[in-house]
């Protein structure tokens, strides 16, 4: 080595670099610094050696130093006078590997909008790199489109692989007919786009290419299952999983048994099973606390001291999401509000998140001042409550104390701001969602409801819908009838609007109108053919597997309820007689008429001053005051 | 203020409630009563002054009781009462229906059964009766009973696939890469990336301008090695037109000649640059846009021209190459056919110029004859 030096120092330099090169694939990795250390690069490869070096290091490291590797790819980047923040300076393919390390380490970090910016820019100017660097890049392009939930774009890199790097056969199929390591991994690739665009009759035929004894493909397999519906067959085919050696979650950077858990839970929430996903969440919430625990030692790194592709594997705040929408259709919403409000803490752009917080707060309303027992749904339970509070005094001066009539809610001294169950905070959280879904076809920046799969232009309409009958109703309960009135007005407006929204649109619009001193128009809302179809999605729209029992759920119901409502309105005109007239041919022991008939009964006798024929409505309906 | 309300509202209660009160001396007290809580004010700003209307125009025996009692200034007149009655209707009318619809609670329900009072006394009772009746917290003479309006709660979001379903990533696949191309490059590359970063600055020497290209034509790889940029390339035409022109047409095929033609485009209208352009037209199908706003653009450069002997000379370049364009069928005539005539018109001094109009509008007639049904034609 030295004794060429003096005649060619570029040379011997060469050689270096080569045996450095050849040190670093065989593993080697304290001598290939040493190797890298002799070099004396001139000013040309000052970078590339720079950069070398750190890599050397931290694969020395056993890739756990992240945080220094971190640091020392910045100073290369001062020192090459280059911002990775902004894109425009990556000009010279000579850095695009320095370029693509950074993006390697911010998709460690969960960064993928950033990782994507870089790496798709990097994927520009792949032709002159060797084969390996740029198959790399490519693999890294299209896991960032996955990640990012921009499925359309991971088909194209993958197409782009295909055309780059699948020229001749052989590169697809061994000659034993099976496929090859890179078709295989196309095809997994290939196959997560087609789930995140629900593409279902194209992954069933292609997940058949992949191997029985594959992990990947049970995944794939059941989550197929699991979207088409067949929430049995997606158990059986996940529980294959059951049978297979893991790999530990140090060695891949993510735990099987967490996802495996998480997973049952997805399909027994669609089995409509909430309680069975609540209890499957628990359980992957604890593996996956188990699992990335921090090691003792973290040797001061700030991401823990753990191999870097393990620093996020964290899958935390995805669980609480899952779990606090298993928790609100299971009817407890206390607890869905806490899981959710955690969520939301990472997710504050998904306004279908912010819908479910505030309808995580309508039910604990409910079950609060109605008694909705809890496992029901929010309506169905129209308790019937009893007519008397109690009664007072004996003999002749025995008196009756009626149930009297709830006043709007009163809003409590604390800031409406802070995470509570409240109907206040609802208010807050639908007008975040307002904000965020913008009008039907403005559509510049598309809604994104991360961390789930993305939503199509006609999905974020009906979410549209639910925000603003959930905003008309919360605002009628804390006593804004003009709010109210806005909101159900626009809710009538909208497309793809459903049958039971429209009725309830109307019937918010009607109390609204009521309250506003306008009773006339609000007899033009409570017409009795709304009551044909309550059915709860709108026609073109698929319906969630996941059943609600929502009252009213026949169109007897509905044309019950309007019917009630329109004595309401009678009796508050001073129509007493027409309400009266109403109120005679609906029967409060079938279970379709609302219970409070009885009340407006009473009312109406009290109001005629008849006081016999009251007493012998509370005596007929509570037989223990007779 | 806030006491005398509720103790009115419990008197008020009390006169409603007959057997609270049995004698009617008590309900005229009670009147009294409420009459003197608010007597500093005019009595139609009286917040129970419906209650008095209700005895005065119902209950004539208590009215000549109360004549007696009251001093005569605020003795009920027959016209005074009904301008109360006005006074209260007004008040009222702002309050609205809705509001204003309820009625008590309290329904009596008379147990005549005999020993039904049990133990108690007749006052005690009686007593007894009031004071759970007016008892705070949340008295039952306060509550009201109302029309309810049936509120619906909205059912929850229909929506699919909602929840995240985890699949495996492989996040271990995707590793930090050491670069294997340090000091690998081919030596021709090394000397390729100084020699263009002198072409950057100044013209080469006809030796190293050969060795330039000889070395790209070489390893097609290297056009991508020797650090070209968009933004280098105005220099590059000017100072190497040759050497720009093997580097466009080896980048023809990669993304990033998109970003080249807008840099060129946009750049001074010179004798190098044109020269460029033209032989990229004649080597490889240029994007036909890139064209049209190439030669929009020089026509421009040279009406703004100051110089008189540097305009004359671009214009004339400038002609020759449109000549060329028109003649090697490179660019469609019609779609610059007014702006290349207005050009035309313009220098129509220049010898070049006058030829190329007669040119355009040779092929302009030969146009509309061959539209011209054939017996038509001269």
């Amino acid at each position: 080595m030295s004794s060429k030096s003096d005649k060619n120092s570029g040379n011997s330099d060469k050689e270096l670099a080569v045996k450095a090169k050849s040190e670093f694939n065989k593993g080697n990795y304290g001598n290939c610094v040493q190797i890298l250390e002799k070099l004396t690069a001139d000013k040309s490869c000052d970078v590339k050696l720079a950069h070398n070096k750190a890599v050397a290091e931290f694969y020395k490291g056993g890739l756990k130093k992240t945080e220094s590797f971190q640091k020392a790819l910045k100073a290369i980047f001062e020192k090459a006078k280059l911002r990775p923040e902004r894109l425009e300076t990556l000009e010279d393919v000579d850095t695009c590997v320095l370029y693509y390390n950074y993006a390697v380490i911010l998709y460690h970090l969960r960064q993928y909008r950033a990782a994507l910016g870089i790496v798709s820019k990097i994927s520009r100017y792949i032709e002159p790199l060797d084969d390996g660097t740029a198959k790399k890049i490519c693999w890294l392009l299209a896991e960032c489109c996955l990640s990012a939930h921009q499925p359309a774009q991971a088909l194209d890199a993958v197409r782009f692989i295909e055309a780059k790097f699948v020229t001749k056969p052989e590169d697809a199929r061994k000659k034993d007919g099976t496929l090859t390591s890179l078709a295989l991994r196309m095809h997994r690739y290939r196959l997560r786009a087609g789930l995140q665009l629900h593409n279902l009759s194209d992954v069933a035929s292609d997940v058949r290419l992949l191997a029985d004894t594959d992990m990947s493909r049970a995944f794939i397999e059941s989550y197929s299952e699991y979207l088409s519906g067949r929430g049995r067959s997606a158990v059986s085919v996940l529980n294959r999983v059951a049978g297979m050696t893991l790999p530990p979650y140090r060695a891949t950077g993510e735990h099987v048994a967490t996802m495996y858990y998480n997973n049952l839970a997805c399909i027994h929430h669609y089995l409509n099973k909430p309680n069975v996903a609540g209890y499957y969440l628990r359980r992957a919430i604890a593996e996956n606390d188990a699992a990335t625990a921090p090691p003792a030692k973290t040797d001061g790194d700030r991401y823990g001291g753990v191999p870097v592709h393990a620093i996020g594997g964290s899958r935390h705040y995805e669980l609480v999401y899952n779990a606090g929408i298993a928790f609100l259709h299971a009817g407890r919403p206390k607890q869905a509000f806490d899981c959710l409000t955690e969520a939301i803490q990472v997710y504050h752009t998904n306004p279908r998140l912010w819908l479910r917080l505030a309808e995580c707060c309508i039910l604990a309303h409910r079950q609060e001042k109605h008694g909705d027992e809890p496992g029901t749904a929010a309506g169905v339970g129209v308790k019937r409550q009893s007519l008397i509070q109690g009664s007072i005094g004996a003999g002749v001066h025995r008196k009756l104390i009626l149930r009297a009539t709830p006043t709007a809610a009163s809003s409590d001294q604390i800031s409406a701001a802070i995470p509570n169950p409240t109907l206040e905070f609802a208010s807050l959280a639908l007008r975040n969602a307002c904000l965020i879904l913008g009008e039907d076809g403005e559509g510049e920046s598309p809604v994104t409801v991360e961390p789930a799969n993305p939503v199509t232009p006609d999905q974020v309409q009906t979410l549209r819908c639910s925000v603003l009958s959930a905003s008309s109703y919360v605002h009628l309960c804390l006593g804004d009838p003009v709010l109210a009135l806005e909101d159900a007005r626009k809710l009538l407006t909208q497309r793809l609007l459903a049958p039971a929204q429209r009725l309830l649109g109307h019937l918010y619009a009607a109390e609204a109108l009521l309250l506003l001193d306008r009773a006339d128009e609000a007899l033009e809302h409570l017409t009795p053919d709304l009551s044909a179809d309550v059915s709860l999605h709108a026609p073109d729209v698929a319906p969630s597997p996941v059943e609600q029992r929502w009252y009213p759920n026949s169109p007897v119901g509905a044309r019950m309820c309007l019917q009630y409502n329109m004595a309401v309105v009678r009796t508050i005109r001073g129509e007493l007689e027409l309400a009266w007239n109403l109120l005679r041919t609906m029967n409060p022991a079938a279970p379709e008429v609302p219970p409070q008939v009885v009340q407006l009964a009473l009312y109406l006798q009290l109001k005629h001053g008849n006081l016999d024929i009251v007493r012998s409505i509370i005596k007929q309906h509570s037989p223990q005051y007779r | 203020m806030f006491c005398s309300f509720a103790v009115g509202n419990a008197l008020v209660f009390l006169i409603l409630q007959p057997d609270m009160l049995p004698h009617p001396h008590q309900r005229v007290v009670a009147t009294a009563i409420l009459y003197f809580l608010y007597k500093n004010e005019p009595i139609k700003r009286n917040p129970f002054a419906n209650v008095f209307l209700h005895i005065m125009l119902f209950k004539k025996p208590a009215s000549q009781l109360l004549h007696s009692e009251l001093p005569p200034p605020a003795a009920a007149s027959e016209t005074s009462l009904a301008e109360l009655e006005t006074a209260v209707q007004e008040r009222l009318k702002d309050v609205p229906p809705a509001a204003r619809s309820g009625v008590s609670v309290v329904v009596p329900d008379p147990d005549l059964r005999p020993d039904a009072s049990g133990a108690y006394s007749e006052q005690n009772v009686t007593r007894r009766t009031v004071e759970g009746v007016l008892s705070s917290p949340a008295p039952y003479a306060h509550q009201r009973l109302a029309p309810e309006f049936l509120r619906l709660a909205p059912p929850l979001h229909n929506c699919i696939d909602e929840m995240v379903y985890m699949v495996p990533t492989e996040p271990h696949e995707h590793q930090v890469a050491y670069d294997p191309s340090l000091l690998t490059a081919p030596a021709g590359v090394g000397e390729a990336r100084q020699l263009m970063a002198l072409a950057v600055n100044g013209p080469l020497t006809l030796q190293q301008q050969n060795q330039l290209i000889s070395q790209l034509k070489r390893d097609l790889k290297t056009v991508y090695q020797v650090g070209v940029t968009p933004v280098k390339l105005p220099d590059l035409v000017e100072h190497n037109p040759i050497i720009a022109i093997e580097v466009l047409l080896q980048l023809m095929d990669s993304p990033q000649i998109t970003d080249f033609f807008n840099v060129l485009v946009n750049m001074e209208m010179s004798l190098h640059s044109m020269e460029v352009v033209n032989r990229l037209t004649t080597a490889v199908e240029l994007p036909a846009e890139f064209v049209h706003l190439y030669i929009t653009n020089c026509i421009a450069t040279c009406g703004a021209i100051k110089d008189r002997y540097m305009q004359n000379r671009l214009v004339r370049l400038v002609c020759v190459f449109l000549q060329s364009l028109i003649r090697n069928k490179i660019i469609n005539v019609q779609t610059i056919l007014i702006e290349v005539q207005a050009f035309c018109i313009d220098f129509i001094r220049i010898r070049e110029a006058a030829a190329l109009f007669r040119l355009l509008k040779q092929l302009d007639s030969n146009e509309h004859v061959s539209q011209l049904p054939p017996g038509q034609r001269t």
